[in-house]
């Protein structure tokens, strides 16, 4: 369970955060505020907003979720897991421009990082989801990734002991559906990566960032990037076409979700279809085709200045782009 | 039965306050609160939604986030909705309708964050387009159209109207009809047309979402669910408090039921220590009438009827027995006095309420009886409640222990069966008291019977060595009651000649083998000796234990008496004397030796004869006088004459003395019989002597009187001389006075006379004449020695004072003896008044009546008096106190008084002096 922004929740530390929640929300329903609400920032001056340096979870479930998430039972050949794609350990994605699906097959679209997913307000590509436990529902059901099934992977999970004990501990339950899926998504919800040197000059640290760097973020929101990129996930909250005004890619789907832009620097390749393959590039083609605009190169250089700011700490250790292009499952 | 519905209450009970208590909680109000909580965050949420994107689309708002997070709000308000909906089971129509507005709200947000963007961009764009170097190089035309497309951009955007989108067109379409197709600026203006294009769409689109938006109608369906929500809370209130109402009054029930069985609970603990302690009463008092000594338990009934009576909050208390006479114990508070009548007539009245059932009548209220005796003699006795319970006494009469209240009405609520042990208390002490009584009775009978007979018993267990005697056995040992009796201290009893015997006999009866008879003495401690008969006899207890019963005798008196009995007839047949008994017939049944040498009759000669032979026959007749005599009891003595075997005639002095019977009786005669004949020689001899003696004695005091004598005779002797010449001289008168000389011839006859008869007083004095026995007053006596020694006692200035008591009876003697004691006795106290320094001469001489026919004469002089050896030997004969006196007047004079049958005496007279008594027999004037 992520809390969503309410102040009292950062100075918590409790164990037990579902029960922490309920009480925290006991007590904002009784100040009458409604924590969406009340966060409601009076205009900001600045579209993106920082990454919380912390989130609470029930450390229990979110270890089992990460557990689960490299568990590679959840596939049906038992050969795959969330993890083989997003590679927690470097960006939460891969290299690869589009995944190999379990068919053999490539996967419909590039795959996006895992980090930050719970920021986001519409997940995937085609942002059709916005629940992390239904996503990772979808992703066991889904037959280009793992193919299996909720009740065969709940009748593997369950024939483990130990497993069967942690599930017991975290959920005073068996494994079922719902504690997998909330495992996973609670352990995913861990995966923010604050401490950019962007959300540092946003919380007032002036030197975090250069002057050049700033130039860039001026030069970001007068082009009209930060239209659709902003927020505390600096995109991910809207839907939107592409090819506005040229070309982008893969034509389909017509409306994909505006991807965040958050560890931008580290989640090459770029797009929909992983069409790409470098910062530059893919800043080029979005001047181009959705505003309209040939960027020159210092234009571009500047964005990417500021882009590189964007990229934040996962366990203390800022997230990495992979070495390579990694042929994932052959 | 009772018991399982009792389970049953106290089952269902707390299930019953349960189920109403959960029913009672408002099970709905946190589930309501939430779901006003998820209205009131819906509201905000949309009111939140909206702000935020009329600012996003104002440009004000530069990030999407919050519009996200209202969405979810919105979503989590209405899922929440539904969720509740779904659990009470509501109509679900009204969410479901939220939940299409939501999704509406969503669909146009999605729509209008996508469009907002690319206006935004656009806008961005446009608005930087004068800035623009790519622009800035456009010819003035060009410019101009351009500028005339922002400005047409602007008014769509702040009024979305048709006329300013028709405008946009139309200045896009000039820009468009002028723009370069290629060339430097050919890029820049396709960007502009581009850019202008997309805001000629997106202005009024961007503002119908919006409006679209706030359209949504939301409110309605969420006014219906807070109406729903509402009507349902409402309902389930009313049930819920309906509930609480049944809680309230079921425990208000509950309430009453505790305070009830409190109250019952209370009673019966209540009642349960009353009888607790009652019983307490009714066992201690059982206790202490045990106890008791029988002497202390009739005021203990009437104490321990008091406990009770207290103890039942009664006034009086009393136990009523049919015995005859009726038998009453009766206690009252204060010893206030029972009315007339009652208790006894309790008894009567109890039968006839009890009926012959029942035992016992309680009566809570007198008032409250129907009219009749009953209530009236309750009344009457100043009863409210009455308590009466029945006594058993087996195998006696009935009886019956009542309790009055007299202050309250209300009786006892102790349980029957107390109060009948209460009653078998004061029965049993009852039982106990008559018991004691009787057994009392029975010891009482028992000590005097021993006591009189002077038995003890006592009873011996040999094996435990237990010894248990009768108050009269301790009495026969002089022990205390206290010490406890063994075999030991028996034999520490026994006179030490007599232990082995006795020593012998206890073990032959410890034994069992013979009954005991024998008789040993005791040796007391200051060595008395007592002779005790022992029997005994041993019986066998139902143990078998050989137990020895046996009665103890004094026998010491009887023995005593025995051997008395042996020394009496020792002394009997060894006697002197003849000494033999007789029937009242005369016939001889004894005879010892001294009769055989009197009589010279033998024992067997005699024993069955009458004594008669031995009597005269001329004296035959006084023996049956004598036996007469004998008949009115008393022993004679007496002189007479009695016959030998061979007719000699003996004097004999006979005393004959009643024999009695046990029974006083009288059955004969004993005679002791002794020869005289000797003794009546010597007393014959001697009574010569004596009365020879006493006329020398008289001669000798006749010689002392002489001159008294002489004076005596010689005034008869004057007064005749002088009477003659007076007579003389009366017959020589002229006339001779013939009266005158015939008084002097009487006076010279009475002189004459007088002096005649002292001389013959003198003349009987001297003499010699056996004495006689005549009825004589001895008043006349005195008076007569008076006469004789009237000039002695003047001649020695002595004062004569004579006080004779009247009607003195006659006594039975000799005129001349007791003359001649009288004068000597006078004559005694006058000379010892007549010594130097006798200043107070003072003669008195008195006679007066002694007990019946007695005569005390006493002679009471003033003289010197008599020492007390004087006062031993004063009636020894030659004994004289004066120097020419010949020591006989006395002893004769005593003699004279004892043959007379009386008693001579002298005392000392105070303050000095003596006085002579004698006393003399009356004669009895019809013998």
């Amino acid at each position: 369970v992520l809390l969503r922004g309410s102040p009292l929740s950062q100075t918590l530390n409790q164990p037990r955060l579902s029960q922490t929640t309920c009480v925290l929300a006991t007590i904002g329903c009784l100040f009458g505020a409604f924590p969406g609400a009340a966060q409601s920032p009076p205009a900001s001056p600045e579209p993106i907003r920082p990454i919380p340096a912390q989130v609470l979870v029930d450390s229990r479930r979110a270890a089992l979720g990460e557990q689960l998430f490299a568990d590679q039972r959840l596939s049906h050949d038992n050969a795959r897991s969330c993890a083989s794609c997003h590679d927690t350990t470097t960006n939460g994605a891969s290299a690869n421009p589009r995944d190999t699906g379990i068919d053999g097959q490539l996967l419909s679209f590039n795959t996006p990082t895992i980090f930050n997913v719970a920021l986001n307000f519409h997940l995937d590509w085609e942002g059709n989801v916005r629940s992390l436990e239904r996503e990772a529902e979808r992703g066991i059901a889904n037959p280009a990734t793992m193919a299996s099934s909720p009740e065969e992977v709940v009748g593997r999970l369950r024939a483990d002991g130990a497993l069967l004990r942690q599930f017991k501990e975290a959920y005073g339950r068996a494994p079922d559906l719902a504690a997998v899926v909330d495992a996973i998504a609670t352990y995913e919800r861990s995966l923010i990566t604050p401490g950019s040197r962007f959300d540092r000059w946003l919380l007032g640290e002036t030197s975090a960032i250069t002057t050049a760097e700033f130039s860039g973020y001026q030069l970001f929101k007068s082009l009209g990037c930060s239209s659709c990129h902003q927020g505390v996930s600096v995109g991910g909250n809207l839907l939107q076409r592409h090819g506005v005004f040229g070309p982008l890619g893969t034509p389909e789907p017509e409306l994909v979700r505006v991807p965040s832009l958050r560890n931008v620097a580290v989640t090459a390749p770029y797009f929909h279809d992983g069409s790409a393959a470098t910062l530059p590039e893919a800043v080029r083609r979005m001047g181009r085709a959705q505003l309209g605009r040939t960027l020159t190169d210092p234009q571009i250089g500047s964005v990417i200045a500021f882009l590189k700011t964007l990229t934040g700490s996962y366990r203390g250790r800022p997230l990495q782009a992979p070495s390579g292009a990694s042929t994932v499952h052959r | 039965m009772r018991l399982a519905i009792i389970v049953g209450a106290v089952l269902l009970l707390p299930a019953l306050l349960t189920w109403l208590l959960l029913r009672g909680i408002d099970t709905n109000a946190a589930a309501y609160a939430d779901v006003l909580q998820s209205i009131d965050n819906f509201e905000l949420a949309e009111a939140s939604l909206r702000g935020d994107v009329l600012q996003a689309r104002a440009g004000l708002l530069l990030d999407y986030d919050s519009l996200g997070r209202a969405e979810e709000a919105m979503e989590d308000a209405v899922a929440r909705m539904q969720s509740h909906l779904q659990q009470q089971g509501l109509d679900a129509t009204s969410v479901a309708r939220l939940a299409a507005a939501v999704a509406q709200q969503e669909d146009l947000t999605e729509r209008f964050k996508s469009d907002n963007s690319l206006r935004q961009n656009s806008l961005a764009y446009v608005g930087r387009l004068g800035a623009d170097p790519a622009l800035g190089a456009l010819d003035a035309e060009l410019a101009s159209a351009s500028r005339a497309v922002v400005t047409a951009i602007l008014r769509l955007a702040r009024d979305p109207l048709p006329d300013a989108a028709r405008a946009l067109q139309e200045s896009i379409d000039r820009f468009a009809a002028q723009a370069p197709t290629d060339g430097p600026d050919a890029e820049a203006a396709k960007a502009l047309v581009a850019h202008a294009a997309l805001l000629s769409d997106l202005l009024p689109e961007v503002d119908r979402t919006l409006r679209a938006l706030v359209a949504v109608p939301s409110k309605e369906p969420l006014e219906e669910t807070r109406a729903l929500f509402a009507r349902t809370q409402a309902a389930v209130e009313t049930t819920a408090q309906r509930f609480r109402l049944v809680l309230y009054l079921v425990s208000l029930l509950l309430l009453v039921a505790v305070v009830h069985l409190g109250a019952q609970l209370r009673r019966r603990t209540s009642a349960l220590q009353r009888r607790a302690a009652f019983e307490h009463i009714i066992a201690e008092n059982s206790t202490n009438l045990i106890n008791r000594t029988a002497s202390e338990t009739v005021a203990e009934i009437k104490r321990v009827l008091g406990e009770f009576g207290k103890a039942l909050g009664a006034q009086r208390a009393y136990a009523v027995l049919a015995d005859a006479p009726s038998c009453v114990h009766a206690w009252s508070a204060g010893d206030e006095p029972y009315p007339r009548g009652w208790p006894a007539e309790a008894l009567p009245l109890f039968e006839k309420l009890s009926g012959p059932e029942a035992d016992n009548v309680r009566i809570i209220e007198v008032a409250g009886l129907p009219p009749g005796n009953a209530r009236d003699r309750l009344t009457t006795a100043g009863i409210r409640a009455w308590m009466c319970i029945q006594v058993i006494r087996p195998g006696r009469t009935p009886g019956i222990i009542g309790f009055d209240m007299i202050r309250t009405t209300a009786g006892s609520s102790l349980p029957l069966y107390v109060l009948r042990l209460a009653a078998a208390v004061i029965a049993n002490a009852i039982e106990r008291e008559i018991l004691d009584a009787q057994r009392q009775r029975t010891e009482i009978y028992l000590a005097d019977a021993q006591r009189l007979s002077m038995t003890g018993s006592f009873g011996w267990t040999p094996s435990s060595g237990e010894i248990c005697w009768s108050d009269e056995t301790y009495r026969i040992f002089e022990l205390d009651r206290t010490v406890k009796p063994t075999v030991e201290l028996v034999l520490q009893h026994v006179h030490p000649d007599d232990r082995a015997l006795v020593t012998q006999a206890i073990e032959d009866s410890s034994r069992g083998e013979k009954d005991l008879n024998l008789t040993h003495r005791l040796l007391m401690p200051d060595g008395r000796i007592k002779h005790v008969r022992v029997l005994s006899h041993a019986v066998q207890d139902a143990r078998g234990n050989l137990e020895v019963v046996g009665a103890l005798m004094d026998v010491t008196e009887r023995q005593r008496a025995e051997v008395g009995l042996s020394r009496l007839a020792a002394i009997v047949s060894s006697s002197e004397d003849a000494i033999f008994s007789t029937t009242l017939d005369g016939e001889v049944t004894s005879w010892n030796a001294g009769a055989t040498r009197l009589f010279g009759y033998e024992a067997d000669e005699m024993i069955g004869q009458s004594f008669i032979r031995l009597v005269p026959h001329d004296r035959h007749e006084l023996e049956t006088q004598v036996l007469d005599r004998l008949r009115q009891g008393g022993s004679l003595n007496y002189e007479t004459v009695r016959v030998t075997k061979n007719g000699r005639r003996v004097d004999v002095e006979v005393t004959v003395s009643p024999l009695l019977d046990r029974s006083g009786k009288l059955v004969g005669a004993s005679r002791i019989v002794r020869d005289i004949t000797e003794a009546k020689r010597a007393e014959a001899e001697l009574r010569e002597i004596r009365a020879e003696l006493m006329r020398v004695a008289r001669v000798t005091a006749l010689g002392e009187l002489t001159a008294a004598i002489a004076h005596e005779v010689n005034q008869p002797i004057t007064g005749l001389l002088s009477s003659g010449n007076a007579c003389l001289r009366w017959l020589a008168g002229d006339p001779p006075d013939l009266t005158a000389a015939r008084r002097s011839v009487e006076r010279i006859i009475s002189d004459a006379n007088r002096a005649g008869e002292v001389i013959g007083r003198i003349r009987a004095m001297v003499r010699k004449a056996p004495p006689q026995r005549d009825p004589l007053s001895i008043n006349d006596t005195i008076m007569e020695v008076m006469a004789l020694v009237l000039g002695e006692i003047r001649r020695n200035n002595v004062s004569a004072h004579a006080e004779l008591a009247n009607e003195l009876p006659p006594v039975w003697g000799d005129r001349v003896q007791l003359q001649q004691v009288l004068l000597n006795l006078i004559m005694n106290a006058v000379e010892a008044m007549s010594g130097n320094g006798q200043t107070q001469r003072k003669l008195s001489i008195s006679s007066k009546r002694d007990g019946l026919n007695d005569v005390v004469v006493e002679v009471k002089d003033s003289g010197v008096g008599l020492d007390a050896e004087s006062m031993d030997r004063l009636f020894e004969a030659f004994y004289t106190t004066k120097a020419d006196g010949l020591g006989m007047g006395l002893a004769v004079c005593q003699k004279i008084i004892q043959s007379h049958g009386g008693q001579l005496w002298a005392t000392p007279n105070v303050p000095h002096g003596a006085v002579f008594h004698f006393r003399l027999p009356g004669r009895d004037e019809h013998a």
